[in-house]
C-alpha cells in the first residue's frame, strides 16, 4: 500500500473531520486533526495500518497564532524492524487552555513522552494516569512558578 | 566514651597533628597519598570519553598513580567532575562527595564543570561545580585533551605534596 492509497482511504473514511492528509515525501504522511476526532483517527490508523508503535510525542509553540501543536509520530515495529511508513498526527491546541486527550489507551509507549510534553510545554493530557515531574529538577516550582521552559515566552538569562 | 576520654583523645589528636606536620614526617605522609588516587566512577557528561582515553594505554594516567574508576565510594579519594552538572544531578554529586572519606580531592574537568560552558544560560545547569564542591584543580577545554587531564593530576599531586596534613574530623 503506497502513500496515495492511504491518503485516499483516510479522506474517504474521515472526510471533513480531519485536515487534508499531506504526503511529505516517500513513506511520510502528515495529518492534521482536531482534538475531538483524535481518538477515532488514532484507533483507525492503529487497526488498519497496524501502526503499533508511537515513536515520539512533541510540542510546537506558535505564539503569534495563539496555539500549540502536539505532534505524534507513529510507525510499525515488526520482526523485520521498522516498516517504512511513518504517519504524523498534528493536533492544534488552544494556547490559553492547552488540553488534549491522551493517547495512552491506544499506545502505552506515549506515557513518558506525554509527561515530558506536559512538563516542558504545560499541555494537559486528559486521561493520562500520572502527570508528574519527569526531567526537570525537584525545586522547579519554587524557582520558576508556572513557567514552562520550551515555550517561546520563557526567556533565558541574557535574552 | 566519658568526658575525660574525649578530652584525652582530643588532645591526642592535636598532638598527633603537630607531630605529623613536622617536615620529614609530613613529606612521608603526603608522599604515601600521592600515588594512590582512587577516582569515583561518576560520569555526568561527555568529558568522560576523554577520561576513558586518559586511562587507556596510549595516555595511561595510571602510571602517574591514578587507579581506574572504582565502584565503592568509601574507598575513593578523588572525584573528577566530567562535564555538565545539572541541578538534578548536583544533589546527587553532593551526596556522593559526602560519602567519600577525607582527605578527598576534586578535579573540575571541562568548560561546563568550570563555568557552565556551552549551557551557561540554561535553566537546568549549575554554573560551575565550585558552587557545590571545593575544587582543587580546574581543567579547561571542551573537552580537555587527555594530556590536559594528566597535567591536572600532576598539579593535584604537587598540591598534595606541599599541603599540610589535616587529620581533624570533617576536614
Amino acid at each position: 500500500m503506497n502513500e496515495a492509497q492511504i491518503i485516499d482511504e483516510l479522506r474517504d473514511k474521515f472526510g471533513e473531520r480531519i485536515g487534508t492528509p499531506e504526503r511529505l515525501r516517500q513513506h511520510r504522511i502528515v495529518v492534521t486533526v482536531e482534538k475531538e476526532n483524535l481518538l477515532d483517527l488514532a484507533k483507525f490508523v492503529k487497526d488498519t495500518y497496524d501502526l503499533n508503535y508511537a515513536i515520539s510525542v512533541s510540542g510546537i509553540d506558535y505564539p503569534e497564532q495563539n496555539k500549540f501543536v502536539v505532534v505524534y509520530h507513529l510507525c510499525k515495529m515488526s520482526e523485520e524492524g521498522h516498516l517504512p511508513l511513518v504517519l504524523t498526527l498534528k493536533v492544534p491546541v488552544n494556547r490559553q487552555t492547552p488540553r488534549t486527550p491522551s493517547l495512552i489507551s491506544i499506545w502505552q509507549s506515549v506515557e513518558w513522552h506525554e509527561r515530558e510534553t506536559w512538563e516542558l510545554f504545560g499541555i494537559e493530557f486528559e486521561g493520562h494516569p500520572k502527570l508528574e515531574r519527569l526531567l526537570l529538577h525537584e525545586d522547579w516550582d519554587e524557582e520558576f512558578p508556572n513557567q514552562f521552559p520550551l515555550r517561546k515566552d520563557f526567556l533565558l538569562e541574557d535574552e | 566514651m566519658s568526658a575525660v576520654g574525649n578530652a584525652f583523645v582530643g588532645r591526642l589528636r592535636s598532638l598527633v597533628e603537630k607531630i605529623v606536620n613536622v617536615n620529614p614526617i609530613r613529606y612521608l605522609v603526603n608522599w604515601s597519598k600521592l600515588y594512590s588516587l582512587w577516582p569515583v566512577h561518576l560520569t555526568t557528561a561527555c568529558c568522560s570519553v576523554e577520561f576513558g582515553a586518559a586511562n587507556c594505554p596510549r595516555f595511561d594516567i595510571g602510571r602517574m598513580g591514578v587507579a581506574a574508576f572504582f565502584g565503592s565510594l568509601r574507598q575513593c579519594d578523588l572525584i573528577i567532575i566530567e562535564g555538565t552538572v545539572t541541578k538534578k544531578m548536583a544533589k546527587r554529586v553532593k551526596k556522593i562527595y559526602s560519602q567519600m572519606p577525607s582527605p578527598r580531592y576534586v578535579i573540575a574537568m571541562g568548560a561546563c564543570a568550570i563555568s557552565g560552558g556551552l549551557f551557561y544560560n540554561s535553566y537546568n545547569i549549575i554554573k560551575g561545580v565550585d558552587k557545590i564542591l571545593p575544587v582543587d584543580v580546574y581543567v579547561p577545554g571542551c573537552p580537555p585533551r587527555p594530556e590536559a587531564l594528566a597535567h591536572a593530576v600532576l598539579l593535584l599531586q604537587d598540591k598534595i605534596r606541599k599541603g599540610r596534613v589535616n587529620i581533624t574530623k570533617g576536614e
